[in-house]
């Protein structure tokens, strides 16, 4: 304590951002907020779907549609710029810059040659051919700028029949095999939801293959490139499901919320609408405790077939409709707090609007208030972890489409103002998509 | 300054003390030993980290030497066994703690602190020291001291409730993933850190967290979280097909997922040969989200019976051609044998002395110039004892004896 405040670990690097969608731009946002200058190149004459909207513009029934989606627009409305609104896009921009800049013209590719002689990394995840055509190669990068780091997150690898197939997150854990192992045991595979779950994954994996080669090229000068299979880096978290075939031959089984070696262990509704809480027993002391915890008119408690864990486990669903039927008299917060008072494992199951009332995340100071030109104010998830002598806190809102030209331009590049102005004038320095982009 | 010759791996030379046990910080602790870091990993002498009594074990048959999860989970580490209640048991951590860069612990809150290993005590020798500590809440908080595992912490911090069916509970996720994204970010946590001490000589103290780091995760939660702030709205738990060429379908063998967004609908008539649906007022607006009508008609009448008549190779290869995103539905088993990952290397094998030859998932990522190391067995419990307390501190062979004798090592 006492101690001044450390710089932001990441001052100084310059990241050129080529990202799309969510698991690239998730590894950049990392590194923007621990200080790293992120400069997306926005490219106004390409919509690619996912990164800033499903579509450029998109009509008022289509944002009142998503919404439920969890991927709606701010203020429910598409005006003024829908790219400027999408929630998926303003989640992961934030401490970020955008330019406008075509690559693949000539001219484009000049701007990022004098970007790249004043940056440090290079992050992208497109389709691997999408940066053959741009030419923007390692091979290229590196007869420029040796010293510098190139970050590829492709969904397969580079190289090989699948180089170019394109996925997303959910696609990525649907090929290394997680979707086979999640969900109700009795569901089909049809029947488990499309969910991005490789997003998280990725961008985290991303971000600190960055960084370490970040350190490396600061003690030695060597820039390198460095890439990321994101099928290989998310099998990399099913640690246990591939030694099972490893070792056993087996494929690992969904098992739902329930746990191979102990009981109770579930979701459990309560009072209310869609409310629910989560209890997960290892011990027969924890059994004993939520026994107690459940009072003496729970006649369950004293029936000796849930007396071991192995009679628990046999009898799983008769347990699981006994504790649904106590919990189900009361509020999610009040079973988690009574039974985590007891020593109970007991969760209430948050909800993405309730986590704002949540009194954990306001104690640690989760959120941020971020007022953006176009969309207001508004709460933000802010930083994923602390650093005790470096405070940290969302510094910008997330970045419109070509906010930052006249910095990048400008100050960063020192192009001169008439040609600034022809930019301008010719619509590459703009804040707009193209008007005939859907 | 002439620059130092480039080591082999990126973390070479890199010091790490690991005190963490089961999942999250054991994964860090992994990730800084494959790039190269020297980890030495204290286990509690007799019983040792509590992974290892977690399975899969060969043939079923527990095994302290042959657990599957802990065997992966410490690839590349040296292995000491220490009583940190002990005075001399904390005393020896207290100089492996001095001659290290990176200290990693994931005990309860509080209780790394009560041993005398608090990042106050250790910084005050080691000033450049980077210090992770993981918990499942933090280390503050009203929550700091609640109990917890995957399915809580993922209730609670990630995004369990919109998980599932409308007409059953929220289903968690497979495995422990958000144990596993903790472990990784802890990794860019201390990397970051370390990356700042090469410039300032500073260390510091990271306060990571499961709850947060499901929190701040995109895999839904905190872009469901910014949507609730915009809209309003909160997402409930679904049934799939609510767009075009949307969703998993059964094909002749196996599964394929369909998601390429409304705008890339075209790239789905073409696939199944029907570009004239683009002309059909029933598909009138596909780009902002087709009718219900139409996503019935095309994804059960149209697409469905397409992929009945074909396998899954066939329908994501066929369907990629067109520039669509789709994917196979793997099992953990086809992945493991998969050719492609096969001939990338991917996988590693590795030689246990206990355990015997066993294939690993290899390392996360590729780095060009500075490779991942090749993986080395997970330390048997106390293996490297000697090595590390008679070769690197000191302690005469008589000594070690004496604190075996003790049960402090």
């Amino acid at each position: 304590m006492g101690a001044p405040p450390h710089r932001p670990p990441l001052q100084g690097i310059r990241v050129l951002d080529l990202t799309m969608v969510v698991a690239g731009p998730y590894a950049t946002m990392l590194l923007a907020d621990w200080g790293a200058e992120v400069i997306r190149l926005d490219t106004p004459d390409v919509f690619v779907p996912y990164t800033r909207g499903t579509a450029a513009r998109p009509t008022q029934e289509y944002v009142d549609l998503v919404k439920g989606s969890g991927y709606g627009y701010a203020g429910n409305t598409p005006e003024p710029r829908p790219w400027n609104r999408y929630t998926m896009f303003q989640n992961h921009a934030r401490n970020k810059l955008s330019m406008t800049v075509d690559l693949r013209s000539e001219e484009g590719l000049r701007t990022f040659d004098d970007l790249l002689a004043v940056s440090d990394i290079v992050v992208e995840n497109n389709v691997p051919a999408t940066m053959d055509k741009l030419g923007i190669t390692w091979g290229y990068v590196r007869s420029r700028r040796p010293d510098v780091v190139m970050l590829r997150l492709p969904a397969f690898g580079l190289g090989g029949e699948y180089e170019n197939f394109r996925a997303f997150g959910s696609h990525i854990e649907a090929v290394a095999g997680h979707l086979y192992i999640r969900g109700y045991p009795d569901t089909d595979v049809t029947m488990r939801g499309i969910l991005p779950i490789a997003d998280g994954p990725s961008g985290v994996g991303g971000a600190l293959a960055a960084v370490m080669a970040l350190r490396h090229r600061a003690r030695t000068g060597q820039g390198q490139l460095v890439e990321l299979s994101q099928t290989e880096n998310f099998a990399t978290y099913l640690g246990e499901s591939f030694m099972e075939y490893s070792m056993n031959r087996r494929n690992v089984e969904p098992t739902g919320n329930r746990h191979p070696a102990y009981a109770p262990h579930g979701v459990y509704p309560c009072r209310g609408d869609d409310r629910w809480v989560t209890i997960a027993i290892s011990t027969d002391e924890q059994w004993v405790a939520l026994c107690e915890a459940a009072g003496p008119s729970a006649h369950w408690t004293r029936d000796e077939r849930f007396a071991t864990n192995k009679g628990r486990l046999a009898h799983h669903d008769e347990l699981d409709d006994r504790i649904a039927s106590w919990t189900a008299g009361y509020d999610h917060y009040s079973v988690m707090q009574m039974l985590q008072a007891a020593g109970v494992p007991s969760g209430a199951v948050i909800n993405e609007g309730e986590a704002f009332d949540d009194p954990q995340l306001a104690a640690r100071g989760f959120f941020d208030r971020v007022t953006h030109a176009e969309c207001g104010t508004h709460r933000y998830p802010g930083i994923s972890f602390k650093m005790r002598g470096t405070p940290n806190a969302i510094r910008m809102p997330p970045c419109r489409l070509g906010e930052h030209n006249d910095f990048v331009y400008g100050e960063l590049l020192g192009t001169p103002p008439a040609k600034m102005d022809e930019l301008s004038a010719t619509g590459r320095m703009t804040m707009d998509y193209a008007p005939e982009l859907l | 300054m002439a620059p130092s010759p480039p080591p082999d791996s990126a973390l070479d030379g890199l010091r790490v003390l690991d005190l963490t046990h089961y999942v999250a910080g054991p994964f860090c602790t992994k990730l800084l030993a494959a790039y190269g870091a020297d980890v030495i990993k204290v286990e509690r002498p007799g019983t040792g980290d509590g992974a290892r009594r977690m399975g899969p074990f060969p043939s079923d048959e527990p095994h302290p030497e042959r657990s599957g999860l802990f065997l992966y989970l410490n690839m590349s580490k040296r292995g000491v066994t220490l009583d940190l209640s002990r005075p001399e048991g904390r005393d020896l951590a207290l100089e492996l703690a001095a001659r290290a860069d990176v200290v990693v612990e994931n005990f309860r809150p509080g209780v790394i602190a009560k041993l005398g290993l608090g990042y106050d005590s250790l910084a005050e020798r080691n000033p450049g020291l980077v210090m992770v500590s993981i918990s499942n809440f933090g280390q503050t908080g009203p929550y700091r001291d609640f109990l917890a595992n995957e399915l809580i912490a993922y209730g609670m911090g990630g995004q369990l409730q919109s998980t599932g069916t409308p007409d059953r509970p929220p289903v968690k996720l497979g495995g422990s993933i958000g144990l596993y994204q903790t472990g990784q970010m802890a990794a860019f946590a201390a990397c970051t850190a370390l990356f700042r001490k090469e410039f300032t000589g500073a260390g510091d103290y990271v306060d990571i967290s499961v709850f947060e780091t499901q929190a701040a995760s995109q895999d839904r939660r905190s872009i469901f979280m910014l949507n609730h702030q915009y809209t309003g709205a909160l997402v409930k738990r679904r049934a799939d097909a609510e767009d075009l060429a949307f969703g998993i379908f059964p094909c002749a063998d196996g599964a394929i997922c369909f998601w390429s967004g409304v705008t890339r609908f075209p790239r789905a008539a073409e696939l199944v040969g029907r570009a004239d649906l683009l002309d059909d007022p029933l598909y009138a607006h596909y780009e902002h989200g087709g009718s219900a009508e139409s996503i019935h008609h095309f994804n059960n009448e149209i697409l469905l019976p397409w992929l009945l008549e074909r396998s899954m190779d066939e329908a994501w290869r066929d369907s990629q051609a067109v520039g669509l995103a789709t994917a196979p539905i793997f099992s953990p088993g086809w992945f493991f044998k998969h050719p492609y990952y096969r001939e990338r290397g991917f996988w590693e094998s590795v030689d246990h002395p206990v355990a015997g030859g066993l294939e690993f998932p290899g390392a996360p990522f590729r780095m060009e110039a500075t490779p991942a190391r090749q993986g080395r067995p997970a330390p048997m419990l106390g293996e490297h004892n000697a090595e590390v307390f008679c070769g690197e501190l000191g302690r005469t062979e008589a000594e070690l004896d004496a604190l075996a004798a003790a049960g402090v090592v």
